[in-house]
């Protein structure tokens, strides 16, 4: 038996990619069905039918079962943000039959969301810091700092001691000055986007090296991201030689900025992380 | 080489499955379908997908770090942090720059006295 995997709802894309949505087989759930647009109420639902089975069974999830479609699903959601307004549902939703998926969608407040939508993709910014080459520039322009390092104690003893009381020094100050920059990303981004989130950081690739120092949501106007790109390059040059970066992300659709559609009586039994 | 970037770092085309998993299982619009994945056991396998990609941040993450602080075993906990402004601190340098000018000297070292 299947079942319909739902993916999310769009409000209208244009024919020719309507097309390209149903021969693509890149991000369909199932390979044996291709990916189709149910209307809804000023909406359509993405949905592609699956293996019932599949999704009731326990057995048959495992790490490398969930990482491929989880990446088939953003996957088709990001490739429409440019062509259409998207809103993405949680991954794992799925509906025996169409009458359920009716019953379980708010149809207006779906189209009232992608009417918010319109225009508009979501952007992660993250700021990027190389803690070693932070302190060596640290070190190296500020006076109290390096008059600091310049008095070390010749002896071995004493010398000791102070570098550690140094130490604690730099990474206080280190981390004032960061702080201030993640302050200063945040000005920017909020002066020209429609709304900012703060984000947790996202766990960094690598123990050592770069950490992130700030991490945000972006939801942004189209029009505005030619002007925001060229103000997060101004930035990213300015503090360059102060190790720090910024890791731009997206576009993708309004993850971080999805109304709360669940339906008073509908529940989710999800375990916070 | 530094191989440090210097400008914007666009990571939309090498969206990392770290990201991809953040998004897709922990965001997006919650509808409840009538079949039911097994979530607790989807949520199980995310940590182990995070894992995968980044143990030793996910486990910070989770408050596990016991091995920052473990003498045994943390390469950063043999020498604590030192406050600047703590006066034992500052009396110990005291001791120490007068035990080395006393080596220096050549006088026993315990002859200036704790």
């Amino acid at each position: 038996m299947t079942a319909i995997y739902l993916y999310g709802f769009i409000d209208e894309l244009p024919v020719c990619r309507r097309q390209a949505l149903v021969e693509c087989r890149e991000f369909r759930m199932d390979q044996r069905f291709g990916i189709g647009l149910l209307p809804l109420a000023g909406s359509h639902a993405l949905v592609c039918r699956v293996d019932e089975a599949e999704y009731r069974d326990p057995q048959s999830v495992s790490p490398a079962w969930l990482a491929a479609r989880a990446t088939r699903h953003a996957g088709l959601l990001c490739s429409l943000v440019t062509d259409c307004a998207v809103l993405p549902v949680r991954f794992g939703t799925v509906f025996s039959t169409e009458k359920q998926l009716r019953t379980a969608v708010d149809e207006p407040a779906i189209a009232a969301a992608l009417s918010q939508l319109r225009g508009m993709t979501e952007w992660s910014v993250k700021l990027l810091v190389d803690d070693a080459a932070a302190i060596a520039r640290l070190r190296e322009c500020d006076p109290v700092l390096r008059e600091k390092f310049m008095a070390l104690s010749s002896t071995p003893g004493a010398r000791y001691l102070q570098e550690r009381q140094l130490e604690s020094l730099v990474a206080s100050v280190l981390s004032d000055h960061l702080r201030a920059r993640s302050s200063l990303l945040r000005q920017s981004l909020q002066s020209l986007a429609v709304a900012v989130m703060h984000l947790p950081p996202a766990p960094d690739a690598a123990e050592h090296g770069p950490h992130i120092v700030g991490h945000f949501g972006v939801l942004l106007n189209r029009t505005c991201e030619p002007r925001i790109h060229a103000v997060l390059e101004a930035l990213a040059h300015e503090w360059a030689a102060d190790g720090a970066w910024i890791e731009l992300g997206g576009p993708w659709p309004a993850y971080d900025f999805c109304p709360s559609l669940l339906k008073p009586d509908a529940t989710d039994d999800r375990i916070s992380l | 080489m530094d191989k440090r970037p210097t400008g914007v770092i666009h990571s939309n085309g090498a969206a990392s499955l770290v990201d991809v998993i953040e998004r897709i299982l922990d965001k997006g619009i919650v509808i409840a379908g009538d079949i039911k994945l097994k979530i607790v056991d989807i949520e199980l396998l995310t940590i182990q997908v995070r894992l995968l990609v980044c143990s030793v941040d996910k486990a910070r993450e989770m408050g596990m770090n016991w091995w920052m602080t473990n003498a045994y075993v943390g390469t950063h906990s043999a020498v604590p942090p030192l406050a600047a402004s703590d006066g034992g601190i500052a009396a110990l340098g005291r001791r120490v720059q007068a035990l080395e000018a006393a080596l220096g000297q050549g006088k026993p070292p315990d002859s200036e006295g704790a």
